[in-house]
């Protein structure tokens, strides 16, 4: 008596908590905005790697000043794609 | 009870499941917030119903509920605690249990991690679902853990006694959450793929997931090879057998993954290359699994021979595989395209970082076709001639000692290699000083006497890969001097501002230790037999070993004859070893204790091999050099991981010397955003 009583405690608890976002709620349309990705940290740490690189003589000025430049600028790119998706640009 | 409640909660676990897969993927379709948030929900209730079933099966062993067929095959009542507990992944079912539950505790970590990307959130689920299906149906039909066996036996057939050991009880955890780690990862390439997110976003948030996955895999090989090191009384910790390496080939590909990602972070390139290794990886998981079960190859470590459950997991490859790189396929120009748009897919120079890494990855991949192709010939071999033929150790040492020779090599080149181009004077500035160290490395270690050409190039290769890590923390910390921080605060400040690269460093160095333990094992080994009475003594290279008498003891279920020998060195004693013989009663198996005394140098391994009811003993004796290297070589690379993968200050860094020249933007632009 005591199975059956226990399995039916845990279905019926873990059926409310799967279903009770599809019982109260209007359906409506799934946030879909991107959080920023963590390229912020990923960015700075490629920039401290260059600066690391060029301050110990591993790179020309000429080749850190050029992948300096191409990392702000893929940076600045993602963040232009990322607040055309969160419709950032019009806010 | 524990039974029926353990055999329900795997039977709900499937619908649950297959309800999270299908309302993540119509929430994905539809774009419906409830049917997202219910898959969610599903991930959390699936995690549960396996805790709940491997609650149940935990205690089942605990109470020594042997009406479980599992528990009566797993344990018995002379068990100790530890290995009652521990016969949980003792066995086809529970171990199976367990790569459920660390899959459990994974999507619960990785959908509450992703909360923050929903773009990628739902496909990640999705994928995990995929994944959790298919070991719910395995354990609710196959290998369910919760048979019932009526009657119940008065005991148990107890744990293989080859498995009561503490490395073999802490290694099936420590390799299935390296295994399982990697279906994170693969499930965000997956994701990453179907949502057309196929910049570097997807990899900046695999790196730690597939890091902690790596020193997962690393530790449980390690553990694995310890085992066998102390346990199987052969003297050896690796023996290129099929189980040992299934579990090493999703080590190579992951190894490789955690490189070539950078030249992606960086310059934009083998975005497909990367999708592609992760999908290897985890696909090298299943197979390794499936190598385990299936019984097709024969193997020290394979505890099941079961054909059906092998060929459920090749099934599950193939649907991993197809689906993973049909994707792959599908986005293929959209991967092209995600490169960084001025940056052609082209190497400035052959002299560049980027054709280090480039290099390490084709070496890596070379490893694992090898290592593939030596573990499945015996498997080829019979289903086109009718005969097994094995390759053995000879072919996987030969074919992959010039790999190890040029990852090594690779080691110490690559990180003082500049990105896109070195000019010459920045390798004679760069490699001056490390090349010269190889060099005299090799002198004096031939003058001493060792003349193997392999090791010693493994010892001068070795020397040359921590000269460069020590060049790259002196001129690092010299730049921090030179802006007036003291040494000490100089080096902590280098060490914490970069933890990822001096992290990689950190790790390299334990990968060095590693493999100058075993080109000094494997190279320099050496055997002695004695057979003594009571009082003799006999030499073992610079010991003398002499023999005091037998021990016998009784545990639960196991009766222990120990041979007790006084190690002599220099004419004065230094340690009393008793190596031991157990016998398990129930089982009528024999199993070695062997013993030993480590040293920084050496280890003196100390077997008993036999003996007779006249008193006589026949020790053998092995010297290994240098193993204690391996092992340190192992807790190096946890530390090095822990030192990456830990959290970094979000502080602006700067430049560490001079002003950047005009041209460059100031860094805190991009790190305050």
């Amino acid at each position: 008596m005591i199975v059956p009583l226990v399995v039916f405690t845990i279905a019926a608890a873990v059926a409310i908590y799967v279903l009770l976002p599809l019982l109260g709620g209007r359906l409506r349309e799934a946030d879909t905005v991107p959080a920023m990705p963590p390229q912020i940290d990923a960015t700075a740490d490629a920039l401290r790697d260059l600066d690391l690189d060029w301050s110990t003589g591993k790179l020309s000025d000429a080749d850190y000043e050029r992948l300096r430049a191409q990392l702000l600028r893929e940076d600045e790119s993602r963040r232009r794609t990322g607040a055309r998706r969160t419709g950032g640009e019009s806010s | 009870v524990l039974g029926e409640v353990g055999r329900f909660a795997l039977q709900a676990a499937i619908p649950m499941a297959v309800f999270g897969l299908i309302a993540t993927a119509c929430g994905m379709r539809w774009r419906h917030a409830g049917l997202l948030a219910a898959g969610q929900r599903a991930a959390d209730a699936w995690a549960a119903l396996i805790a709940l079933a491997a609650g149940m099966l935990m205690a089942g062993l605990l109470t020594r509920d042997f009406s479980i067929r599992f528990v009566a095959a797993a344990s018995e009542s002379t068990q100790s605690l530890f290995y009652t507990a521990a016969a949980f992944w003792g066995g086809h079912d529970g171990a199976l249990l367990l790569w459920a539950v660390i899959l459990a505790g994974y999507i619960v970590a990785a959908t509450r991690r992703f909360r923050g990307h929903p773009a990628l959130l739902p496909g990640v689920t999705a994928t995990l679902f995929v994944v959790a299906i298919f070991f719910s149906v395995l354990l609710s039909t196959a290998s369910n853990p919760f048979t019932p066996l009526t009657p119940p036996p008065p005991d148990g057939r107890g744990l293989n006694p080859l498995l009561r050991n503490p490395w073999m009880a802490a290694h099936p955890p420590m390799l299935y959450l390296g295994f399982v780690g990697m279906s994170v990862p693969f499930a965000l390439a997956v994701a990453a793929l179907l949502a057309r997110r196929l910049d570097d976003a997807w990899i900046v948030l695999a790196r730690r997931w597939v890091l902690v996955a790596w020193t997962f895999l690393t530790i449980g090989l390690l553990f694995g090879a310890k085992w066998s090191y102390v346990v199987l009384g052969w003297g050896g910790y690796w023996a290129w057998d099929p189980v040992e390496n299934a579990a090493f080939m999703p080590w190579l590909t992951a190894t490789a993954f955690l490189h070539s990602i950078q030249i992606q972070e960086r310059r934009g390139m083998l975005a497909s290359w990367n999708v592609a290794l992760i999908l290897l990886t985890f696909g090298l998981t299943i197979f390794g699994t499936f190598l385990v079960r299936s019984g097709i190859l024969s193997s020290v470590h394979a505890f099941a021979n079961a054909p059906a459950i092998g060929y459920q997991f090749l099934g599950f490859l193939a649907v991993l595989l197809i689906g993973g790189f049909g994707l792959l396929a599908w986005r293929w120009e959209d991967l092209r395209a995600a490169g960084s748009p001025d940056v052609a897919e082209r190497i400035d120079s052959v002299i560049s970082r980027e054709t280090a890494y480039l290099a390490n990855n084709l070496f890596f991949v070379a490893g694992v076709v090898v290592v593939f192709l030596g573990t499945i010939f015996p498997a080829l071999t019979e289903a086109f001639s009718g005969v097994r033929v094995n390759v053995g150790p000879t072919y996987f040492n030969r074919a992959m000692a010039p790999i190890a020779i040029g990852i090594l090599l690779l080691m110490g080149i690559g990180p003082l290699l500049p990105w896109r181009r070195a000019t010459p004077e920045q390798l004679s500035r760069n490699f001056a000083w490390p090349a010269s160290v190889g060099v005299l490395a090799a002198l004096v270690i031939g003058a001493a006497g060792l003349r193997d050409p392999g090791a010693l190039l493994v010892f001068a290769l070795a020397a040359f890969v921590l000269a460069t890590i020590a060049l790259e923390v002196w001129r690092g910390a010299a730049v921090r001097r030179r802006r007036g921080e003291a040494p000490p605060a100089a080096l902590l400040g280098l060490l914490s501002n970069n933890r990822r690269r001096f992290g990689g460093y950190i790790v390299h160095f334990g990968i060095l230790l590693m493999l100058v333990g075993i080109a000094g094992s494997s190279e320099y080994a050496t055997q002695f037999v004695g057979t003594v009475r009571q009082g003799e003594r006999f030499q073992a290279g610079a010991y003398a070993l002499e023999f005091l008498g037998f021990s016998e003891a009784q545990q639960p279920g196991i009766d222990i004859t120990g041979a007790v020998v006084r190690v002599w060195a220099g004419g004065r004693p230094i340690a009393t070893l008793v190596p031991q013989r157990f016998f398990y009663r129930a089982q009528g198996q024999p199993m070695h204790q062997v013993a030993i005394r480590s040293t920084v140098r050496e280890d003196l391994y100390l077997i008993l091999s036999e003996w007779t009811a006249d008193g006589r003993a026949t020790l053998r004796a092995l010297i290994h050099p240098l193993v204690s290297w391996l092992w340190s070589g192992g807790v190096v690379i946890a530390l090095g991981v822990l030192w990456a993968a830990w959290p970094a200050r979000r502080a602006s860094p700067q430049p560490a010397s001079d002003p950047a020249p005009k041209a460059a933007v100031p860094i805190d632009s991009v790190a305050g955003g």
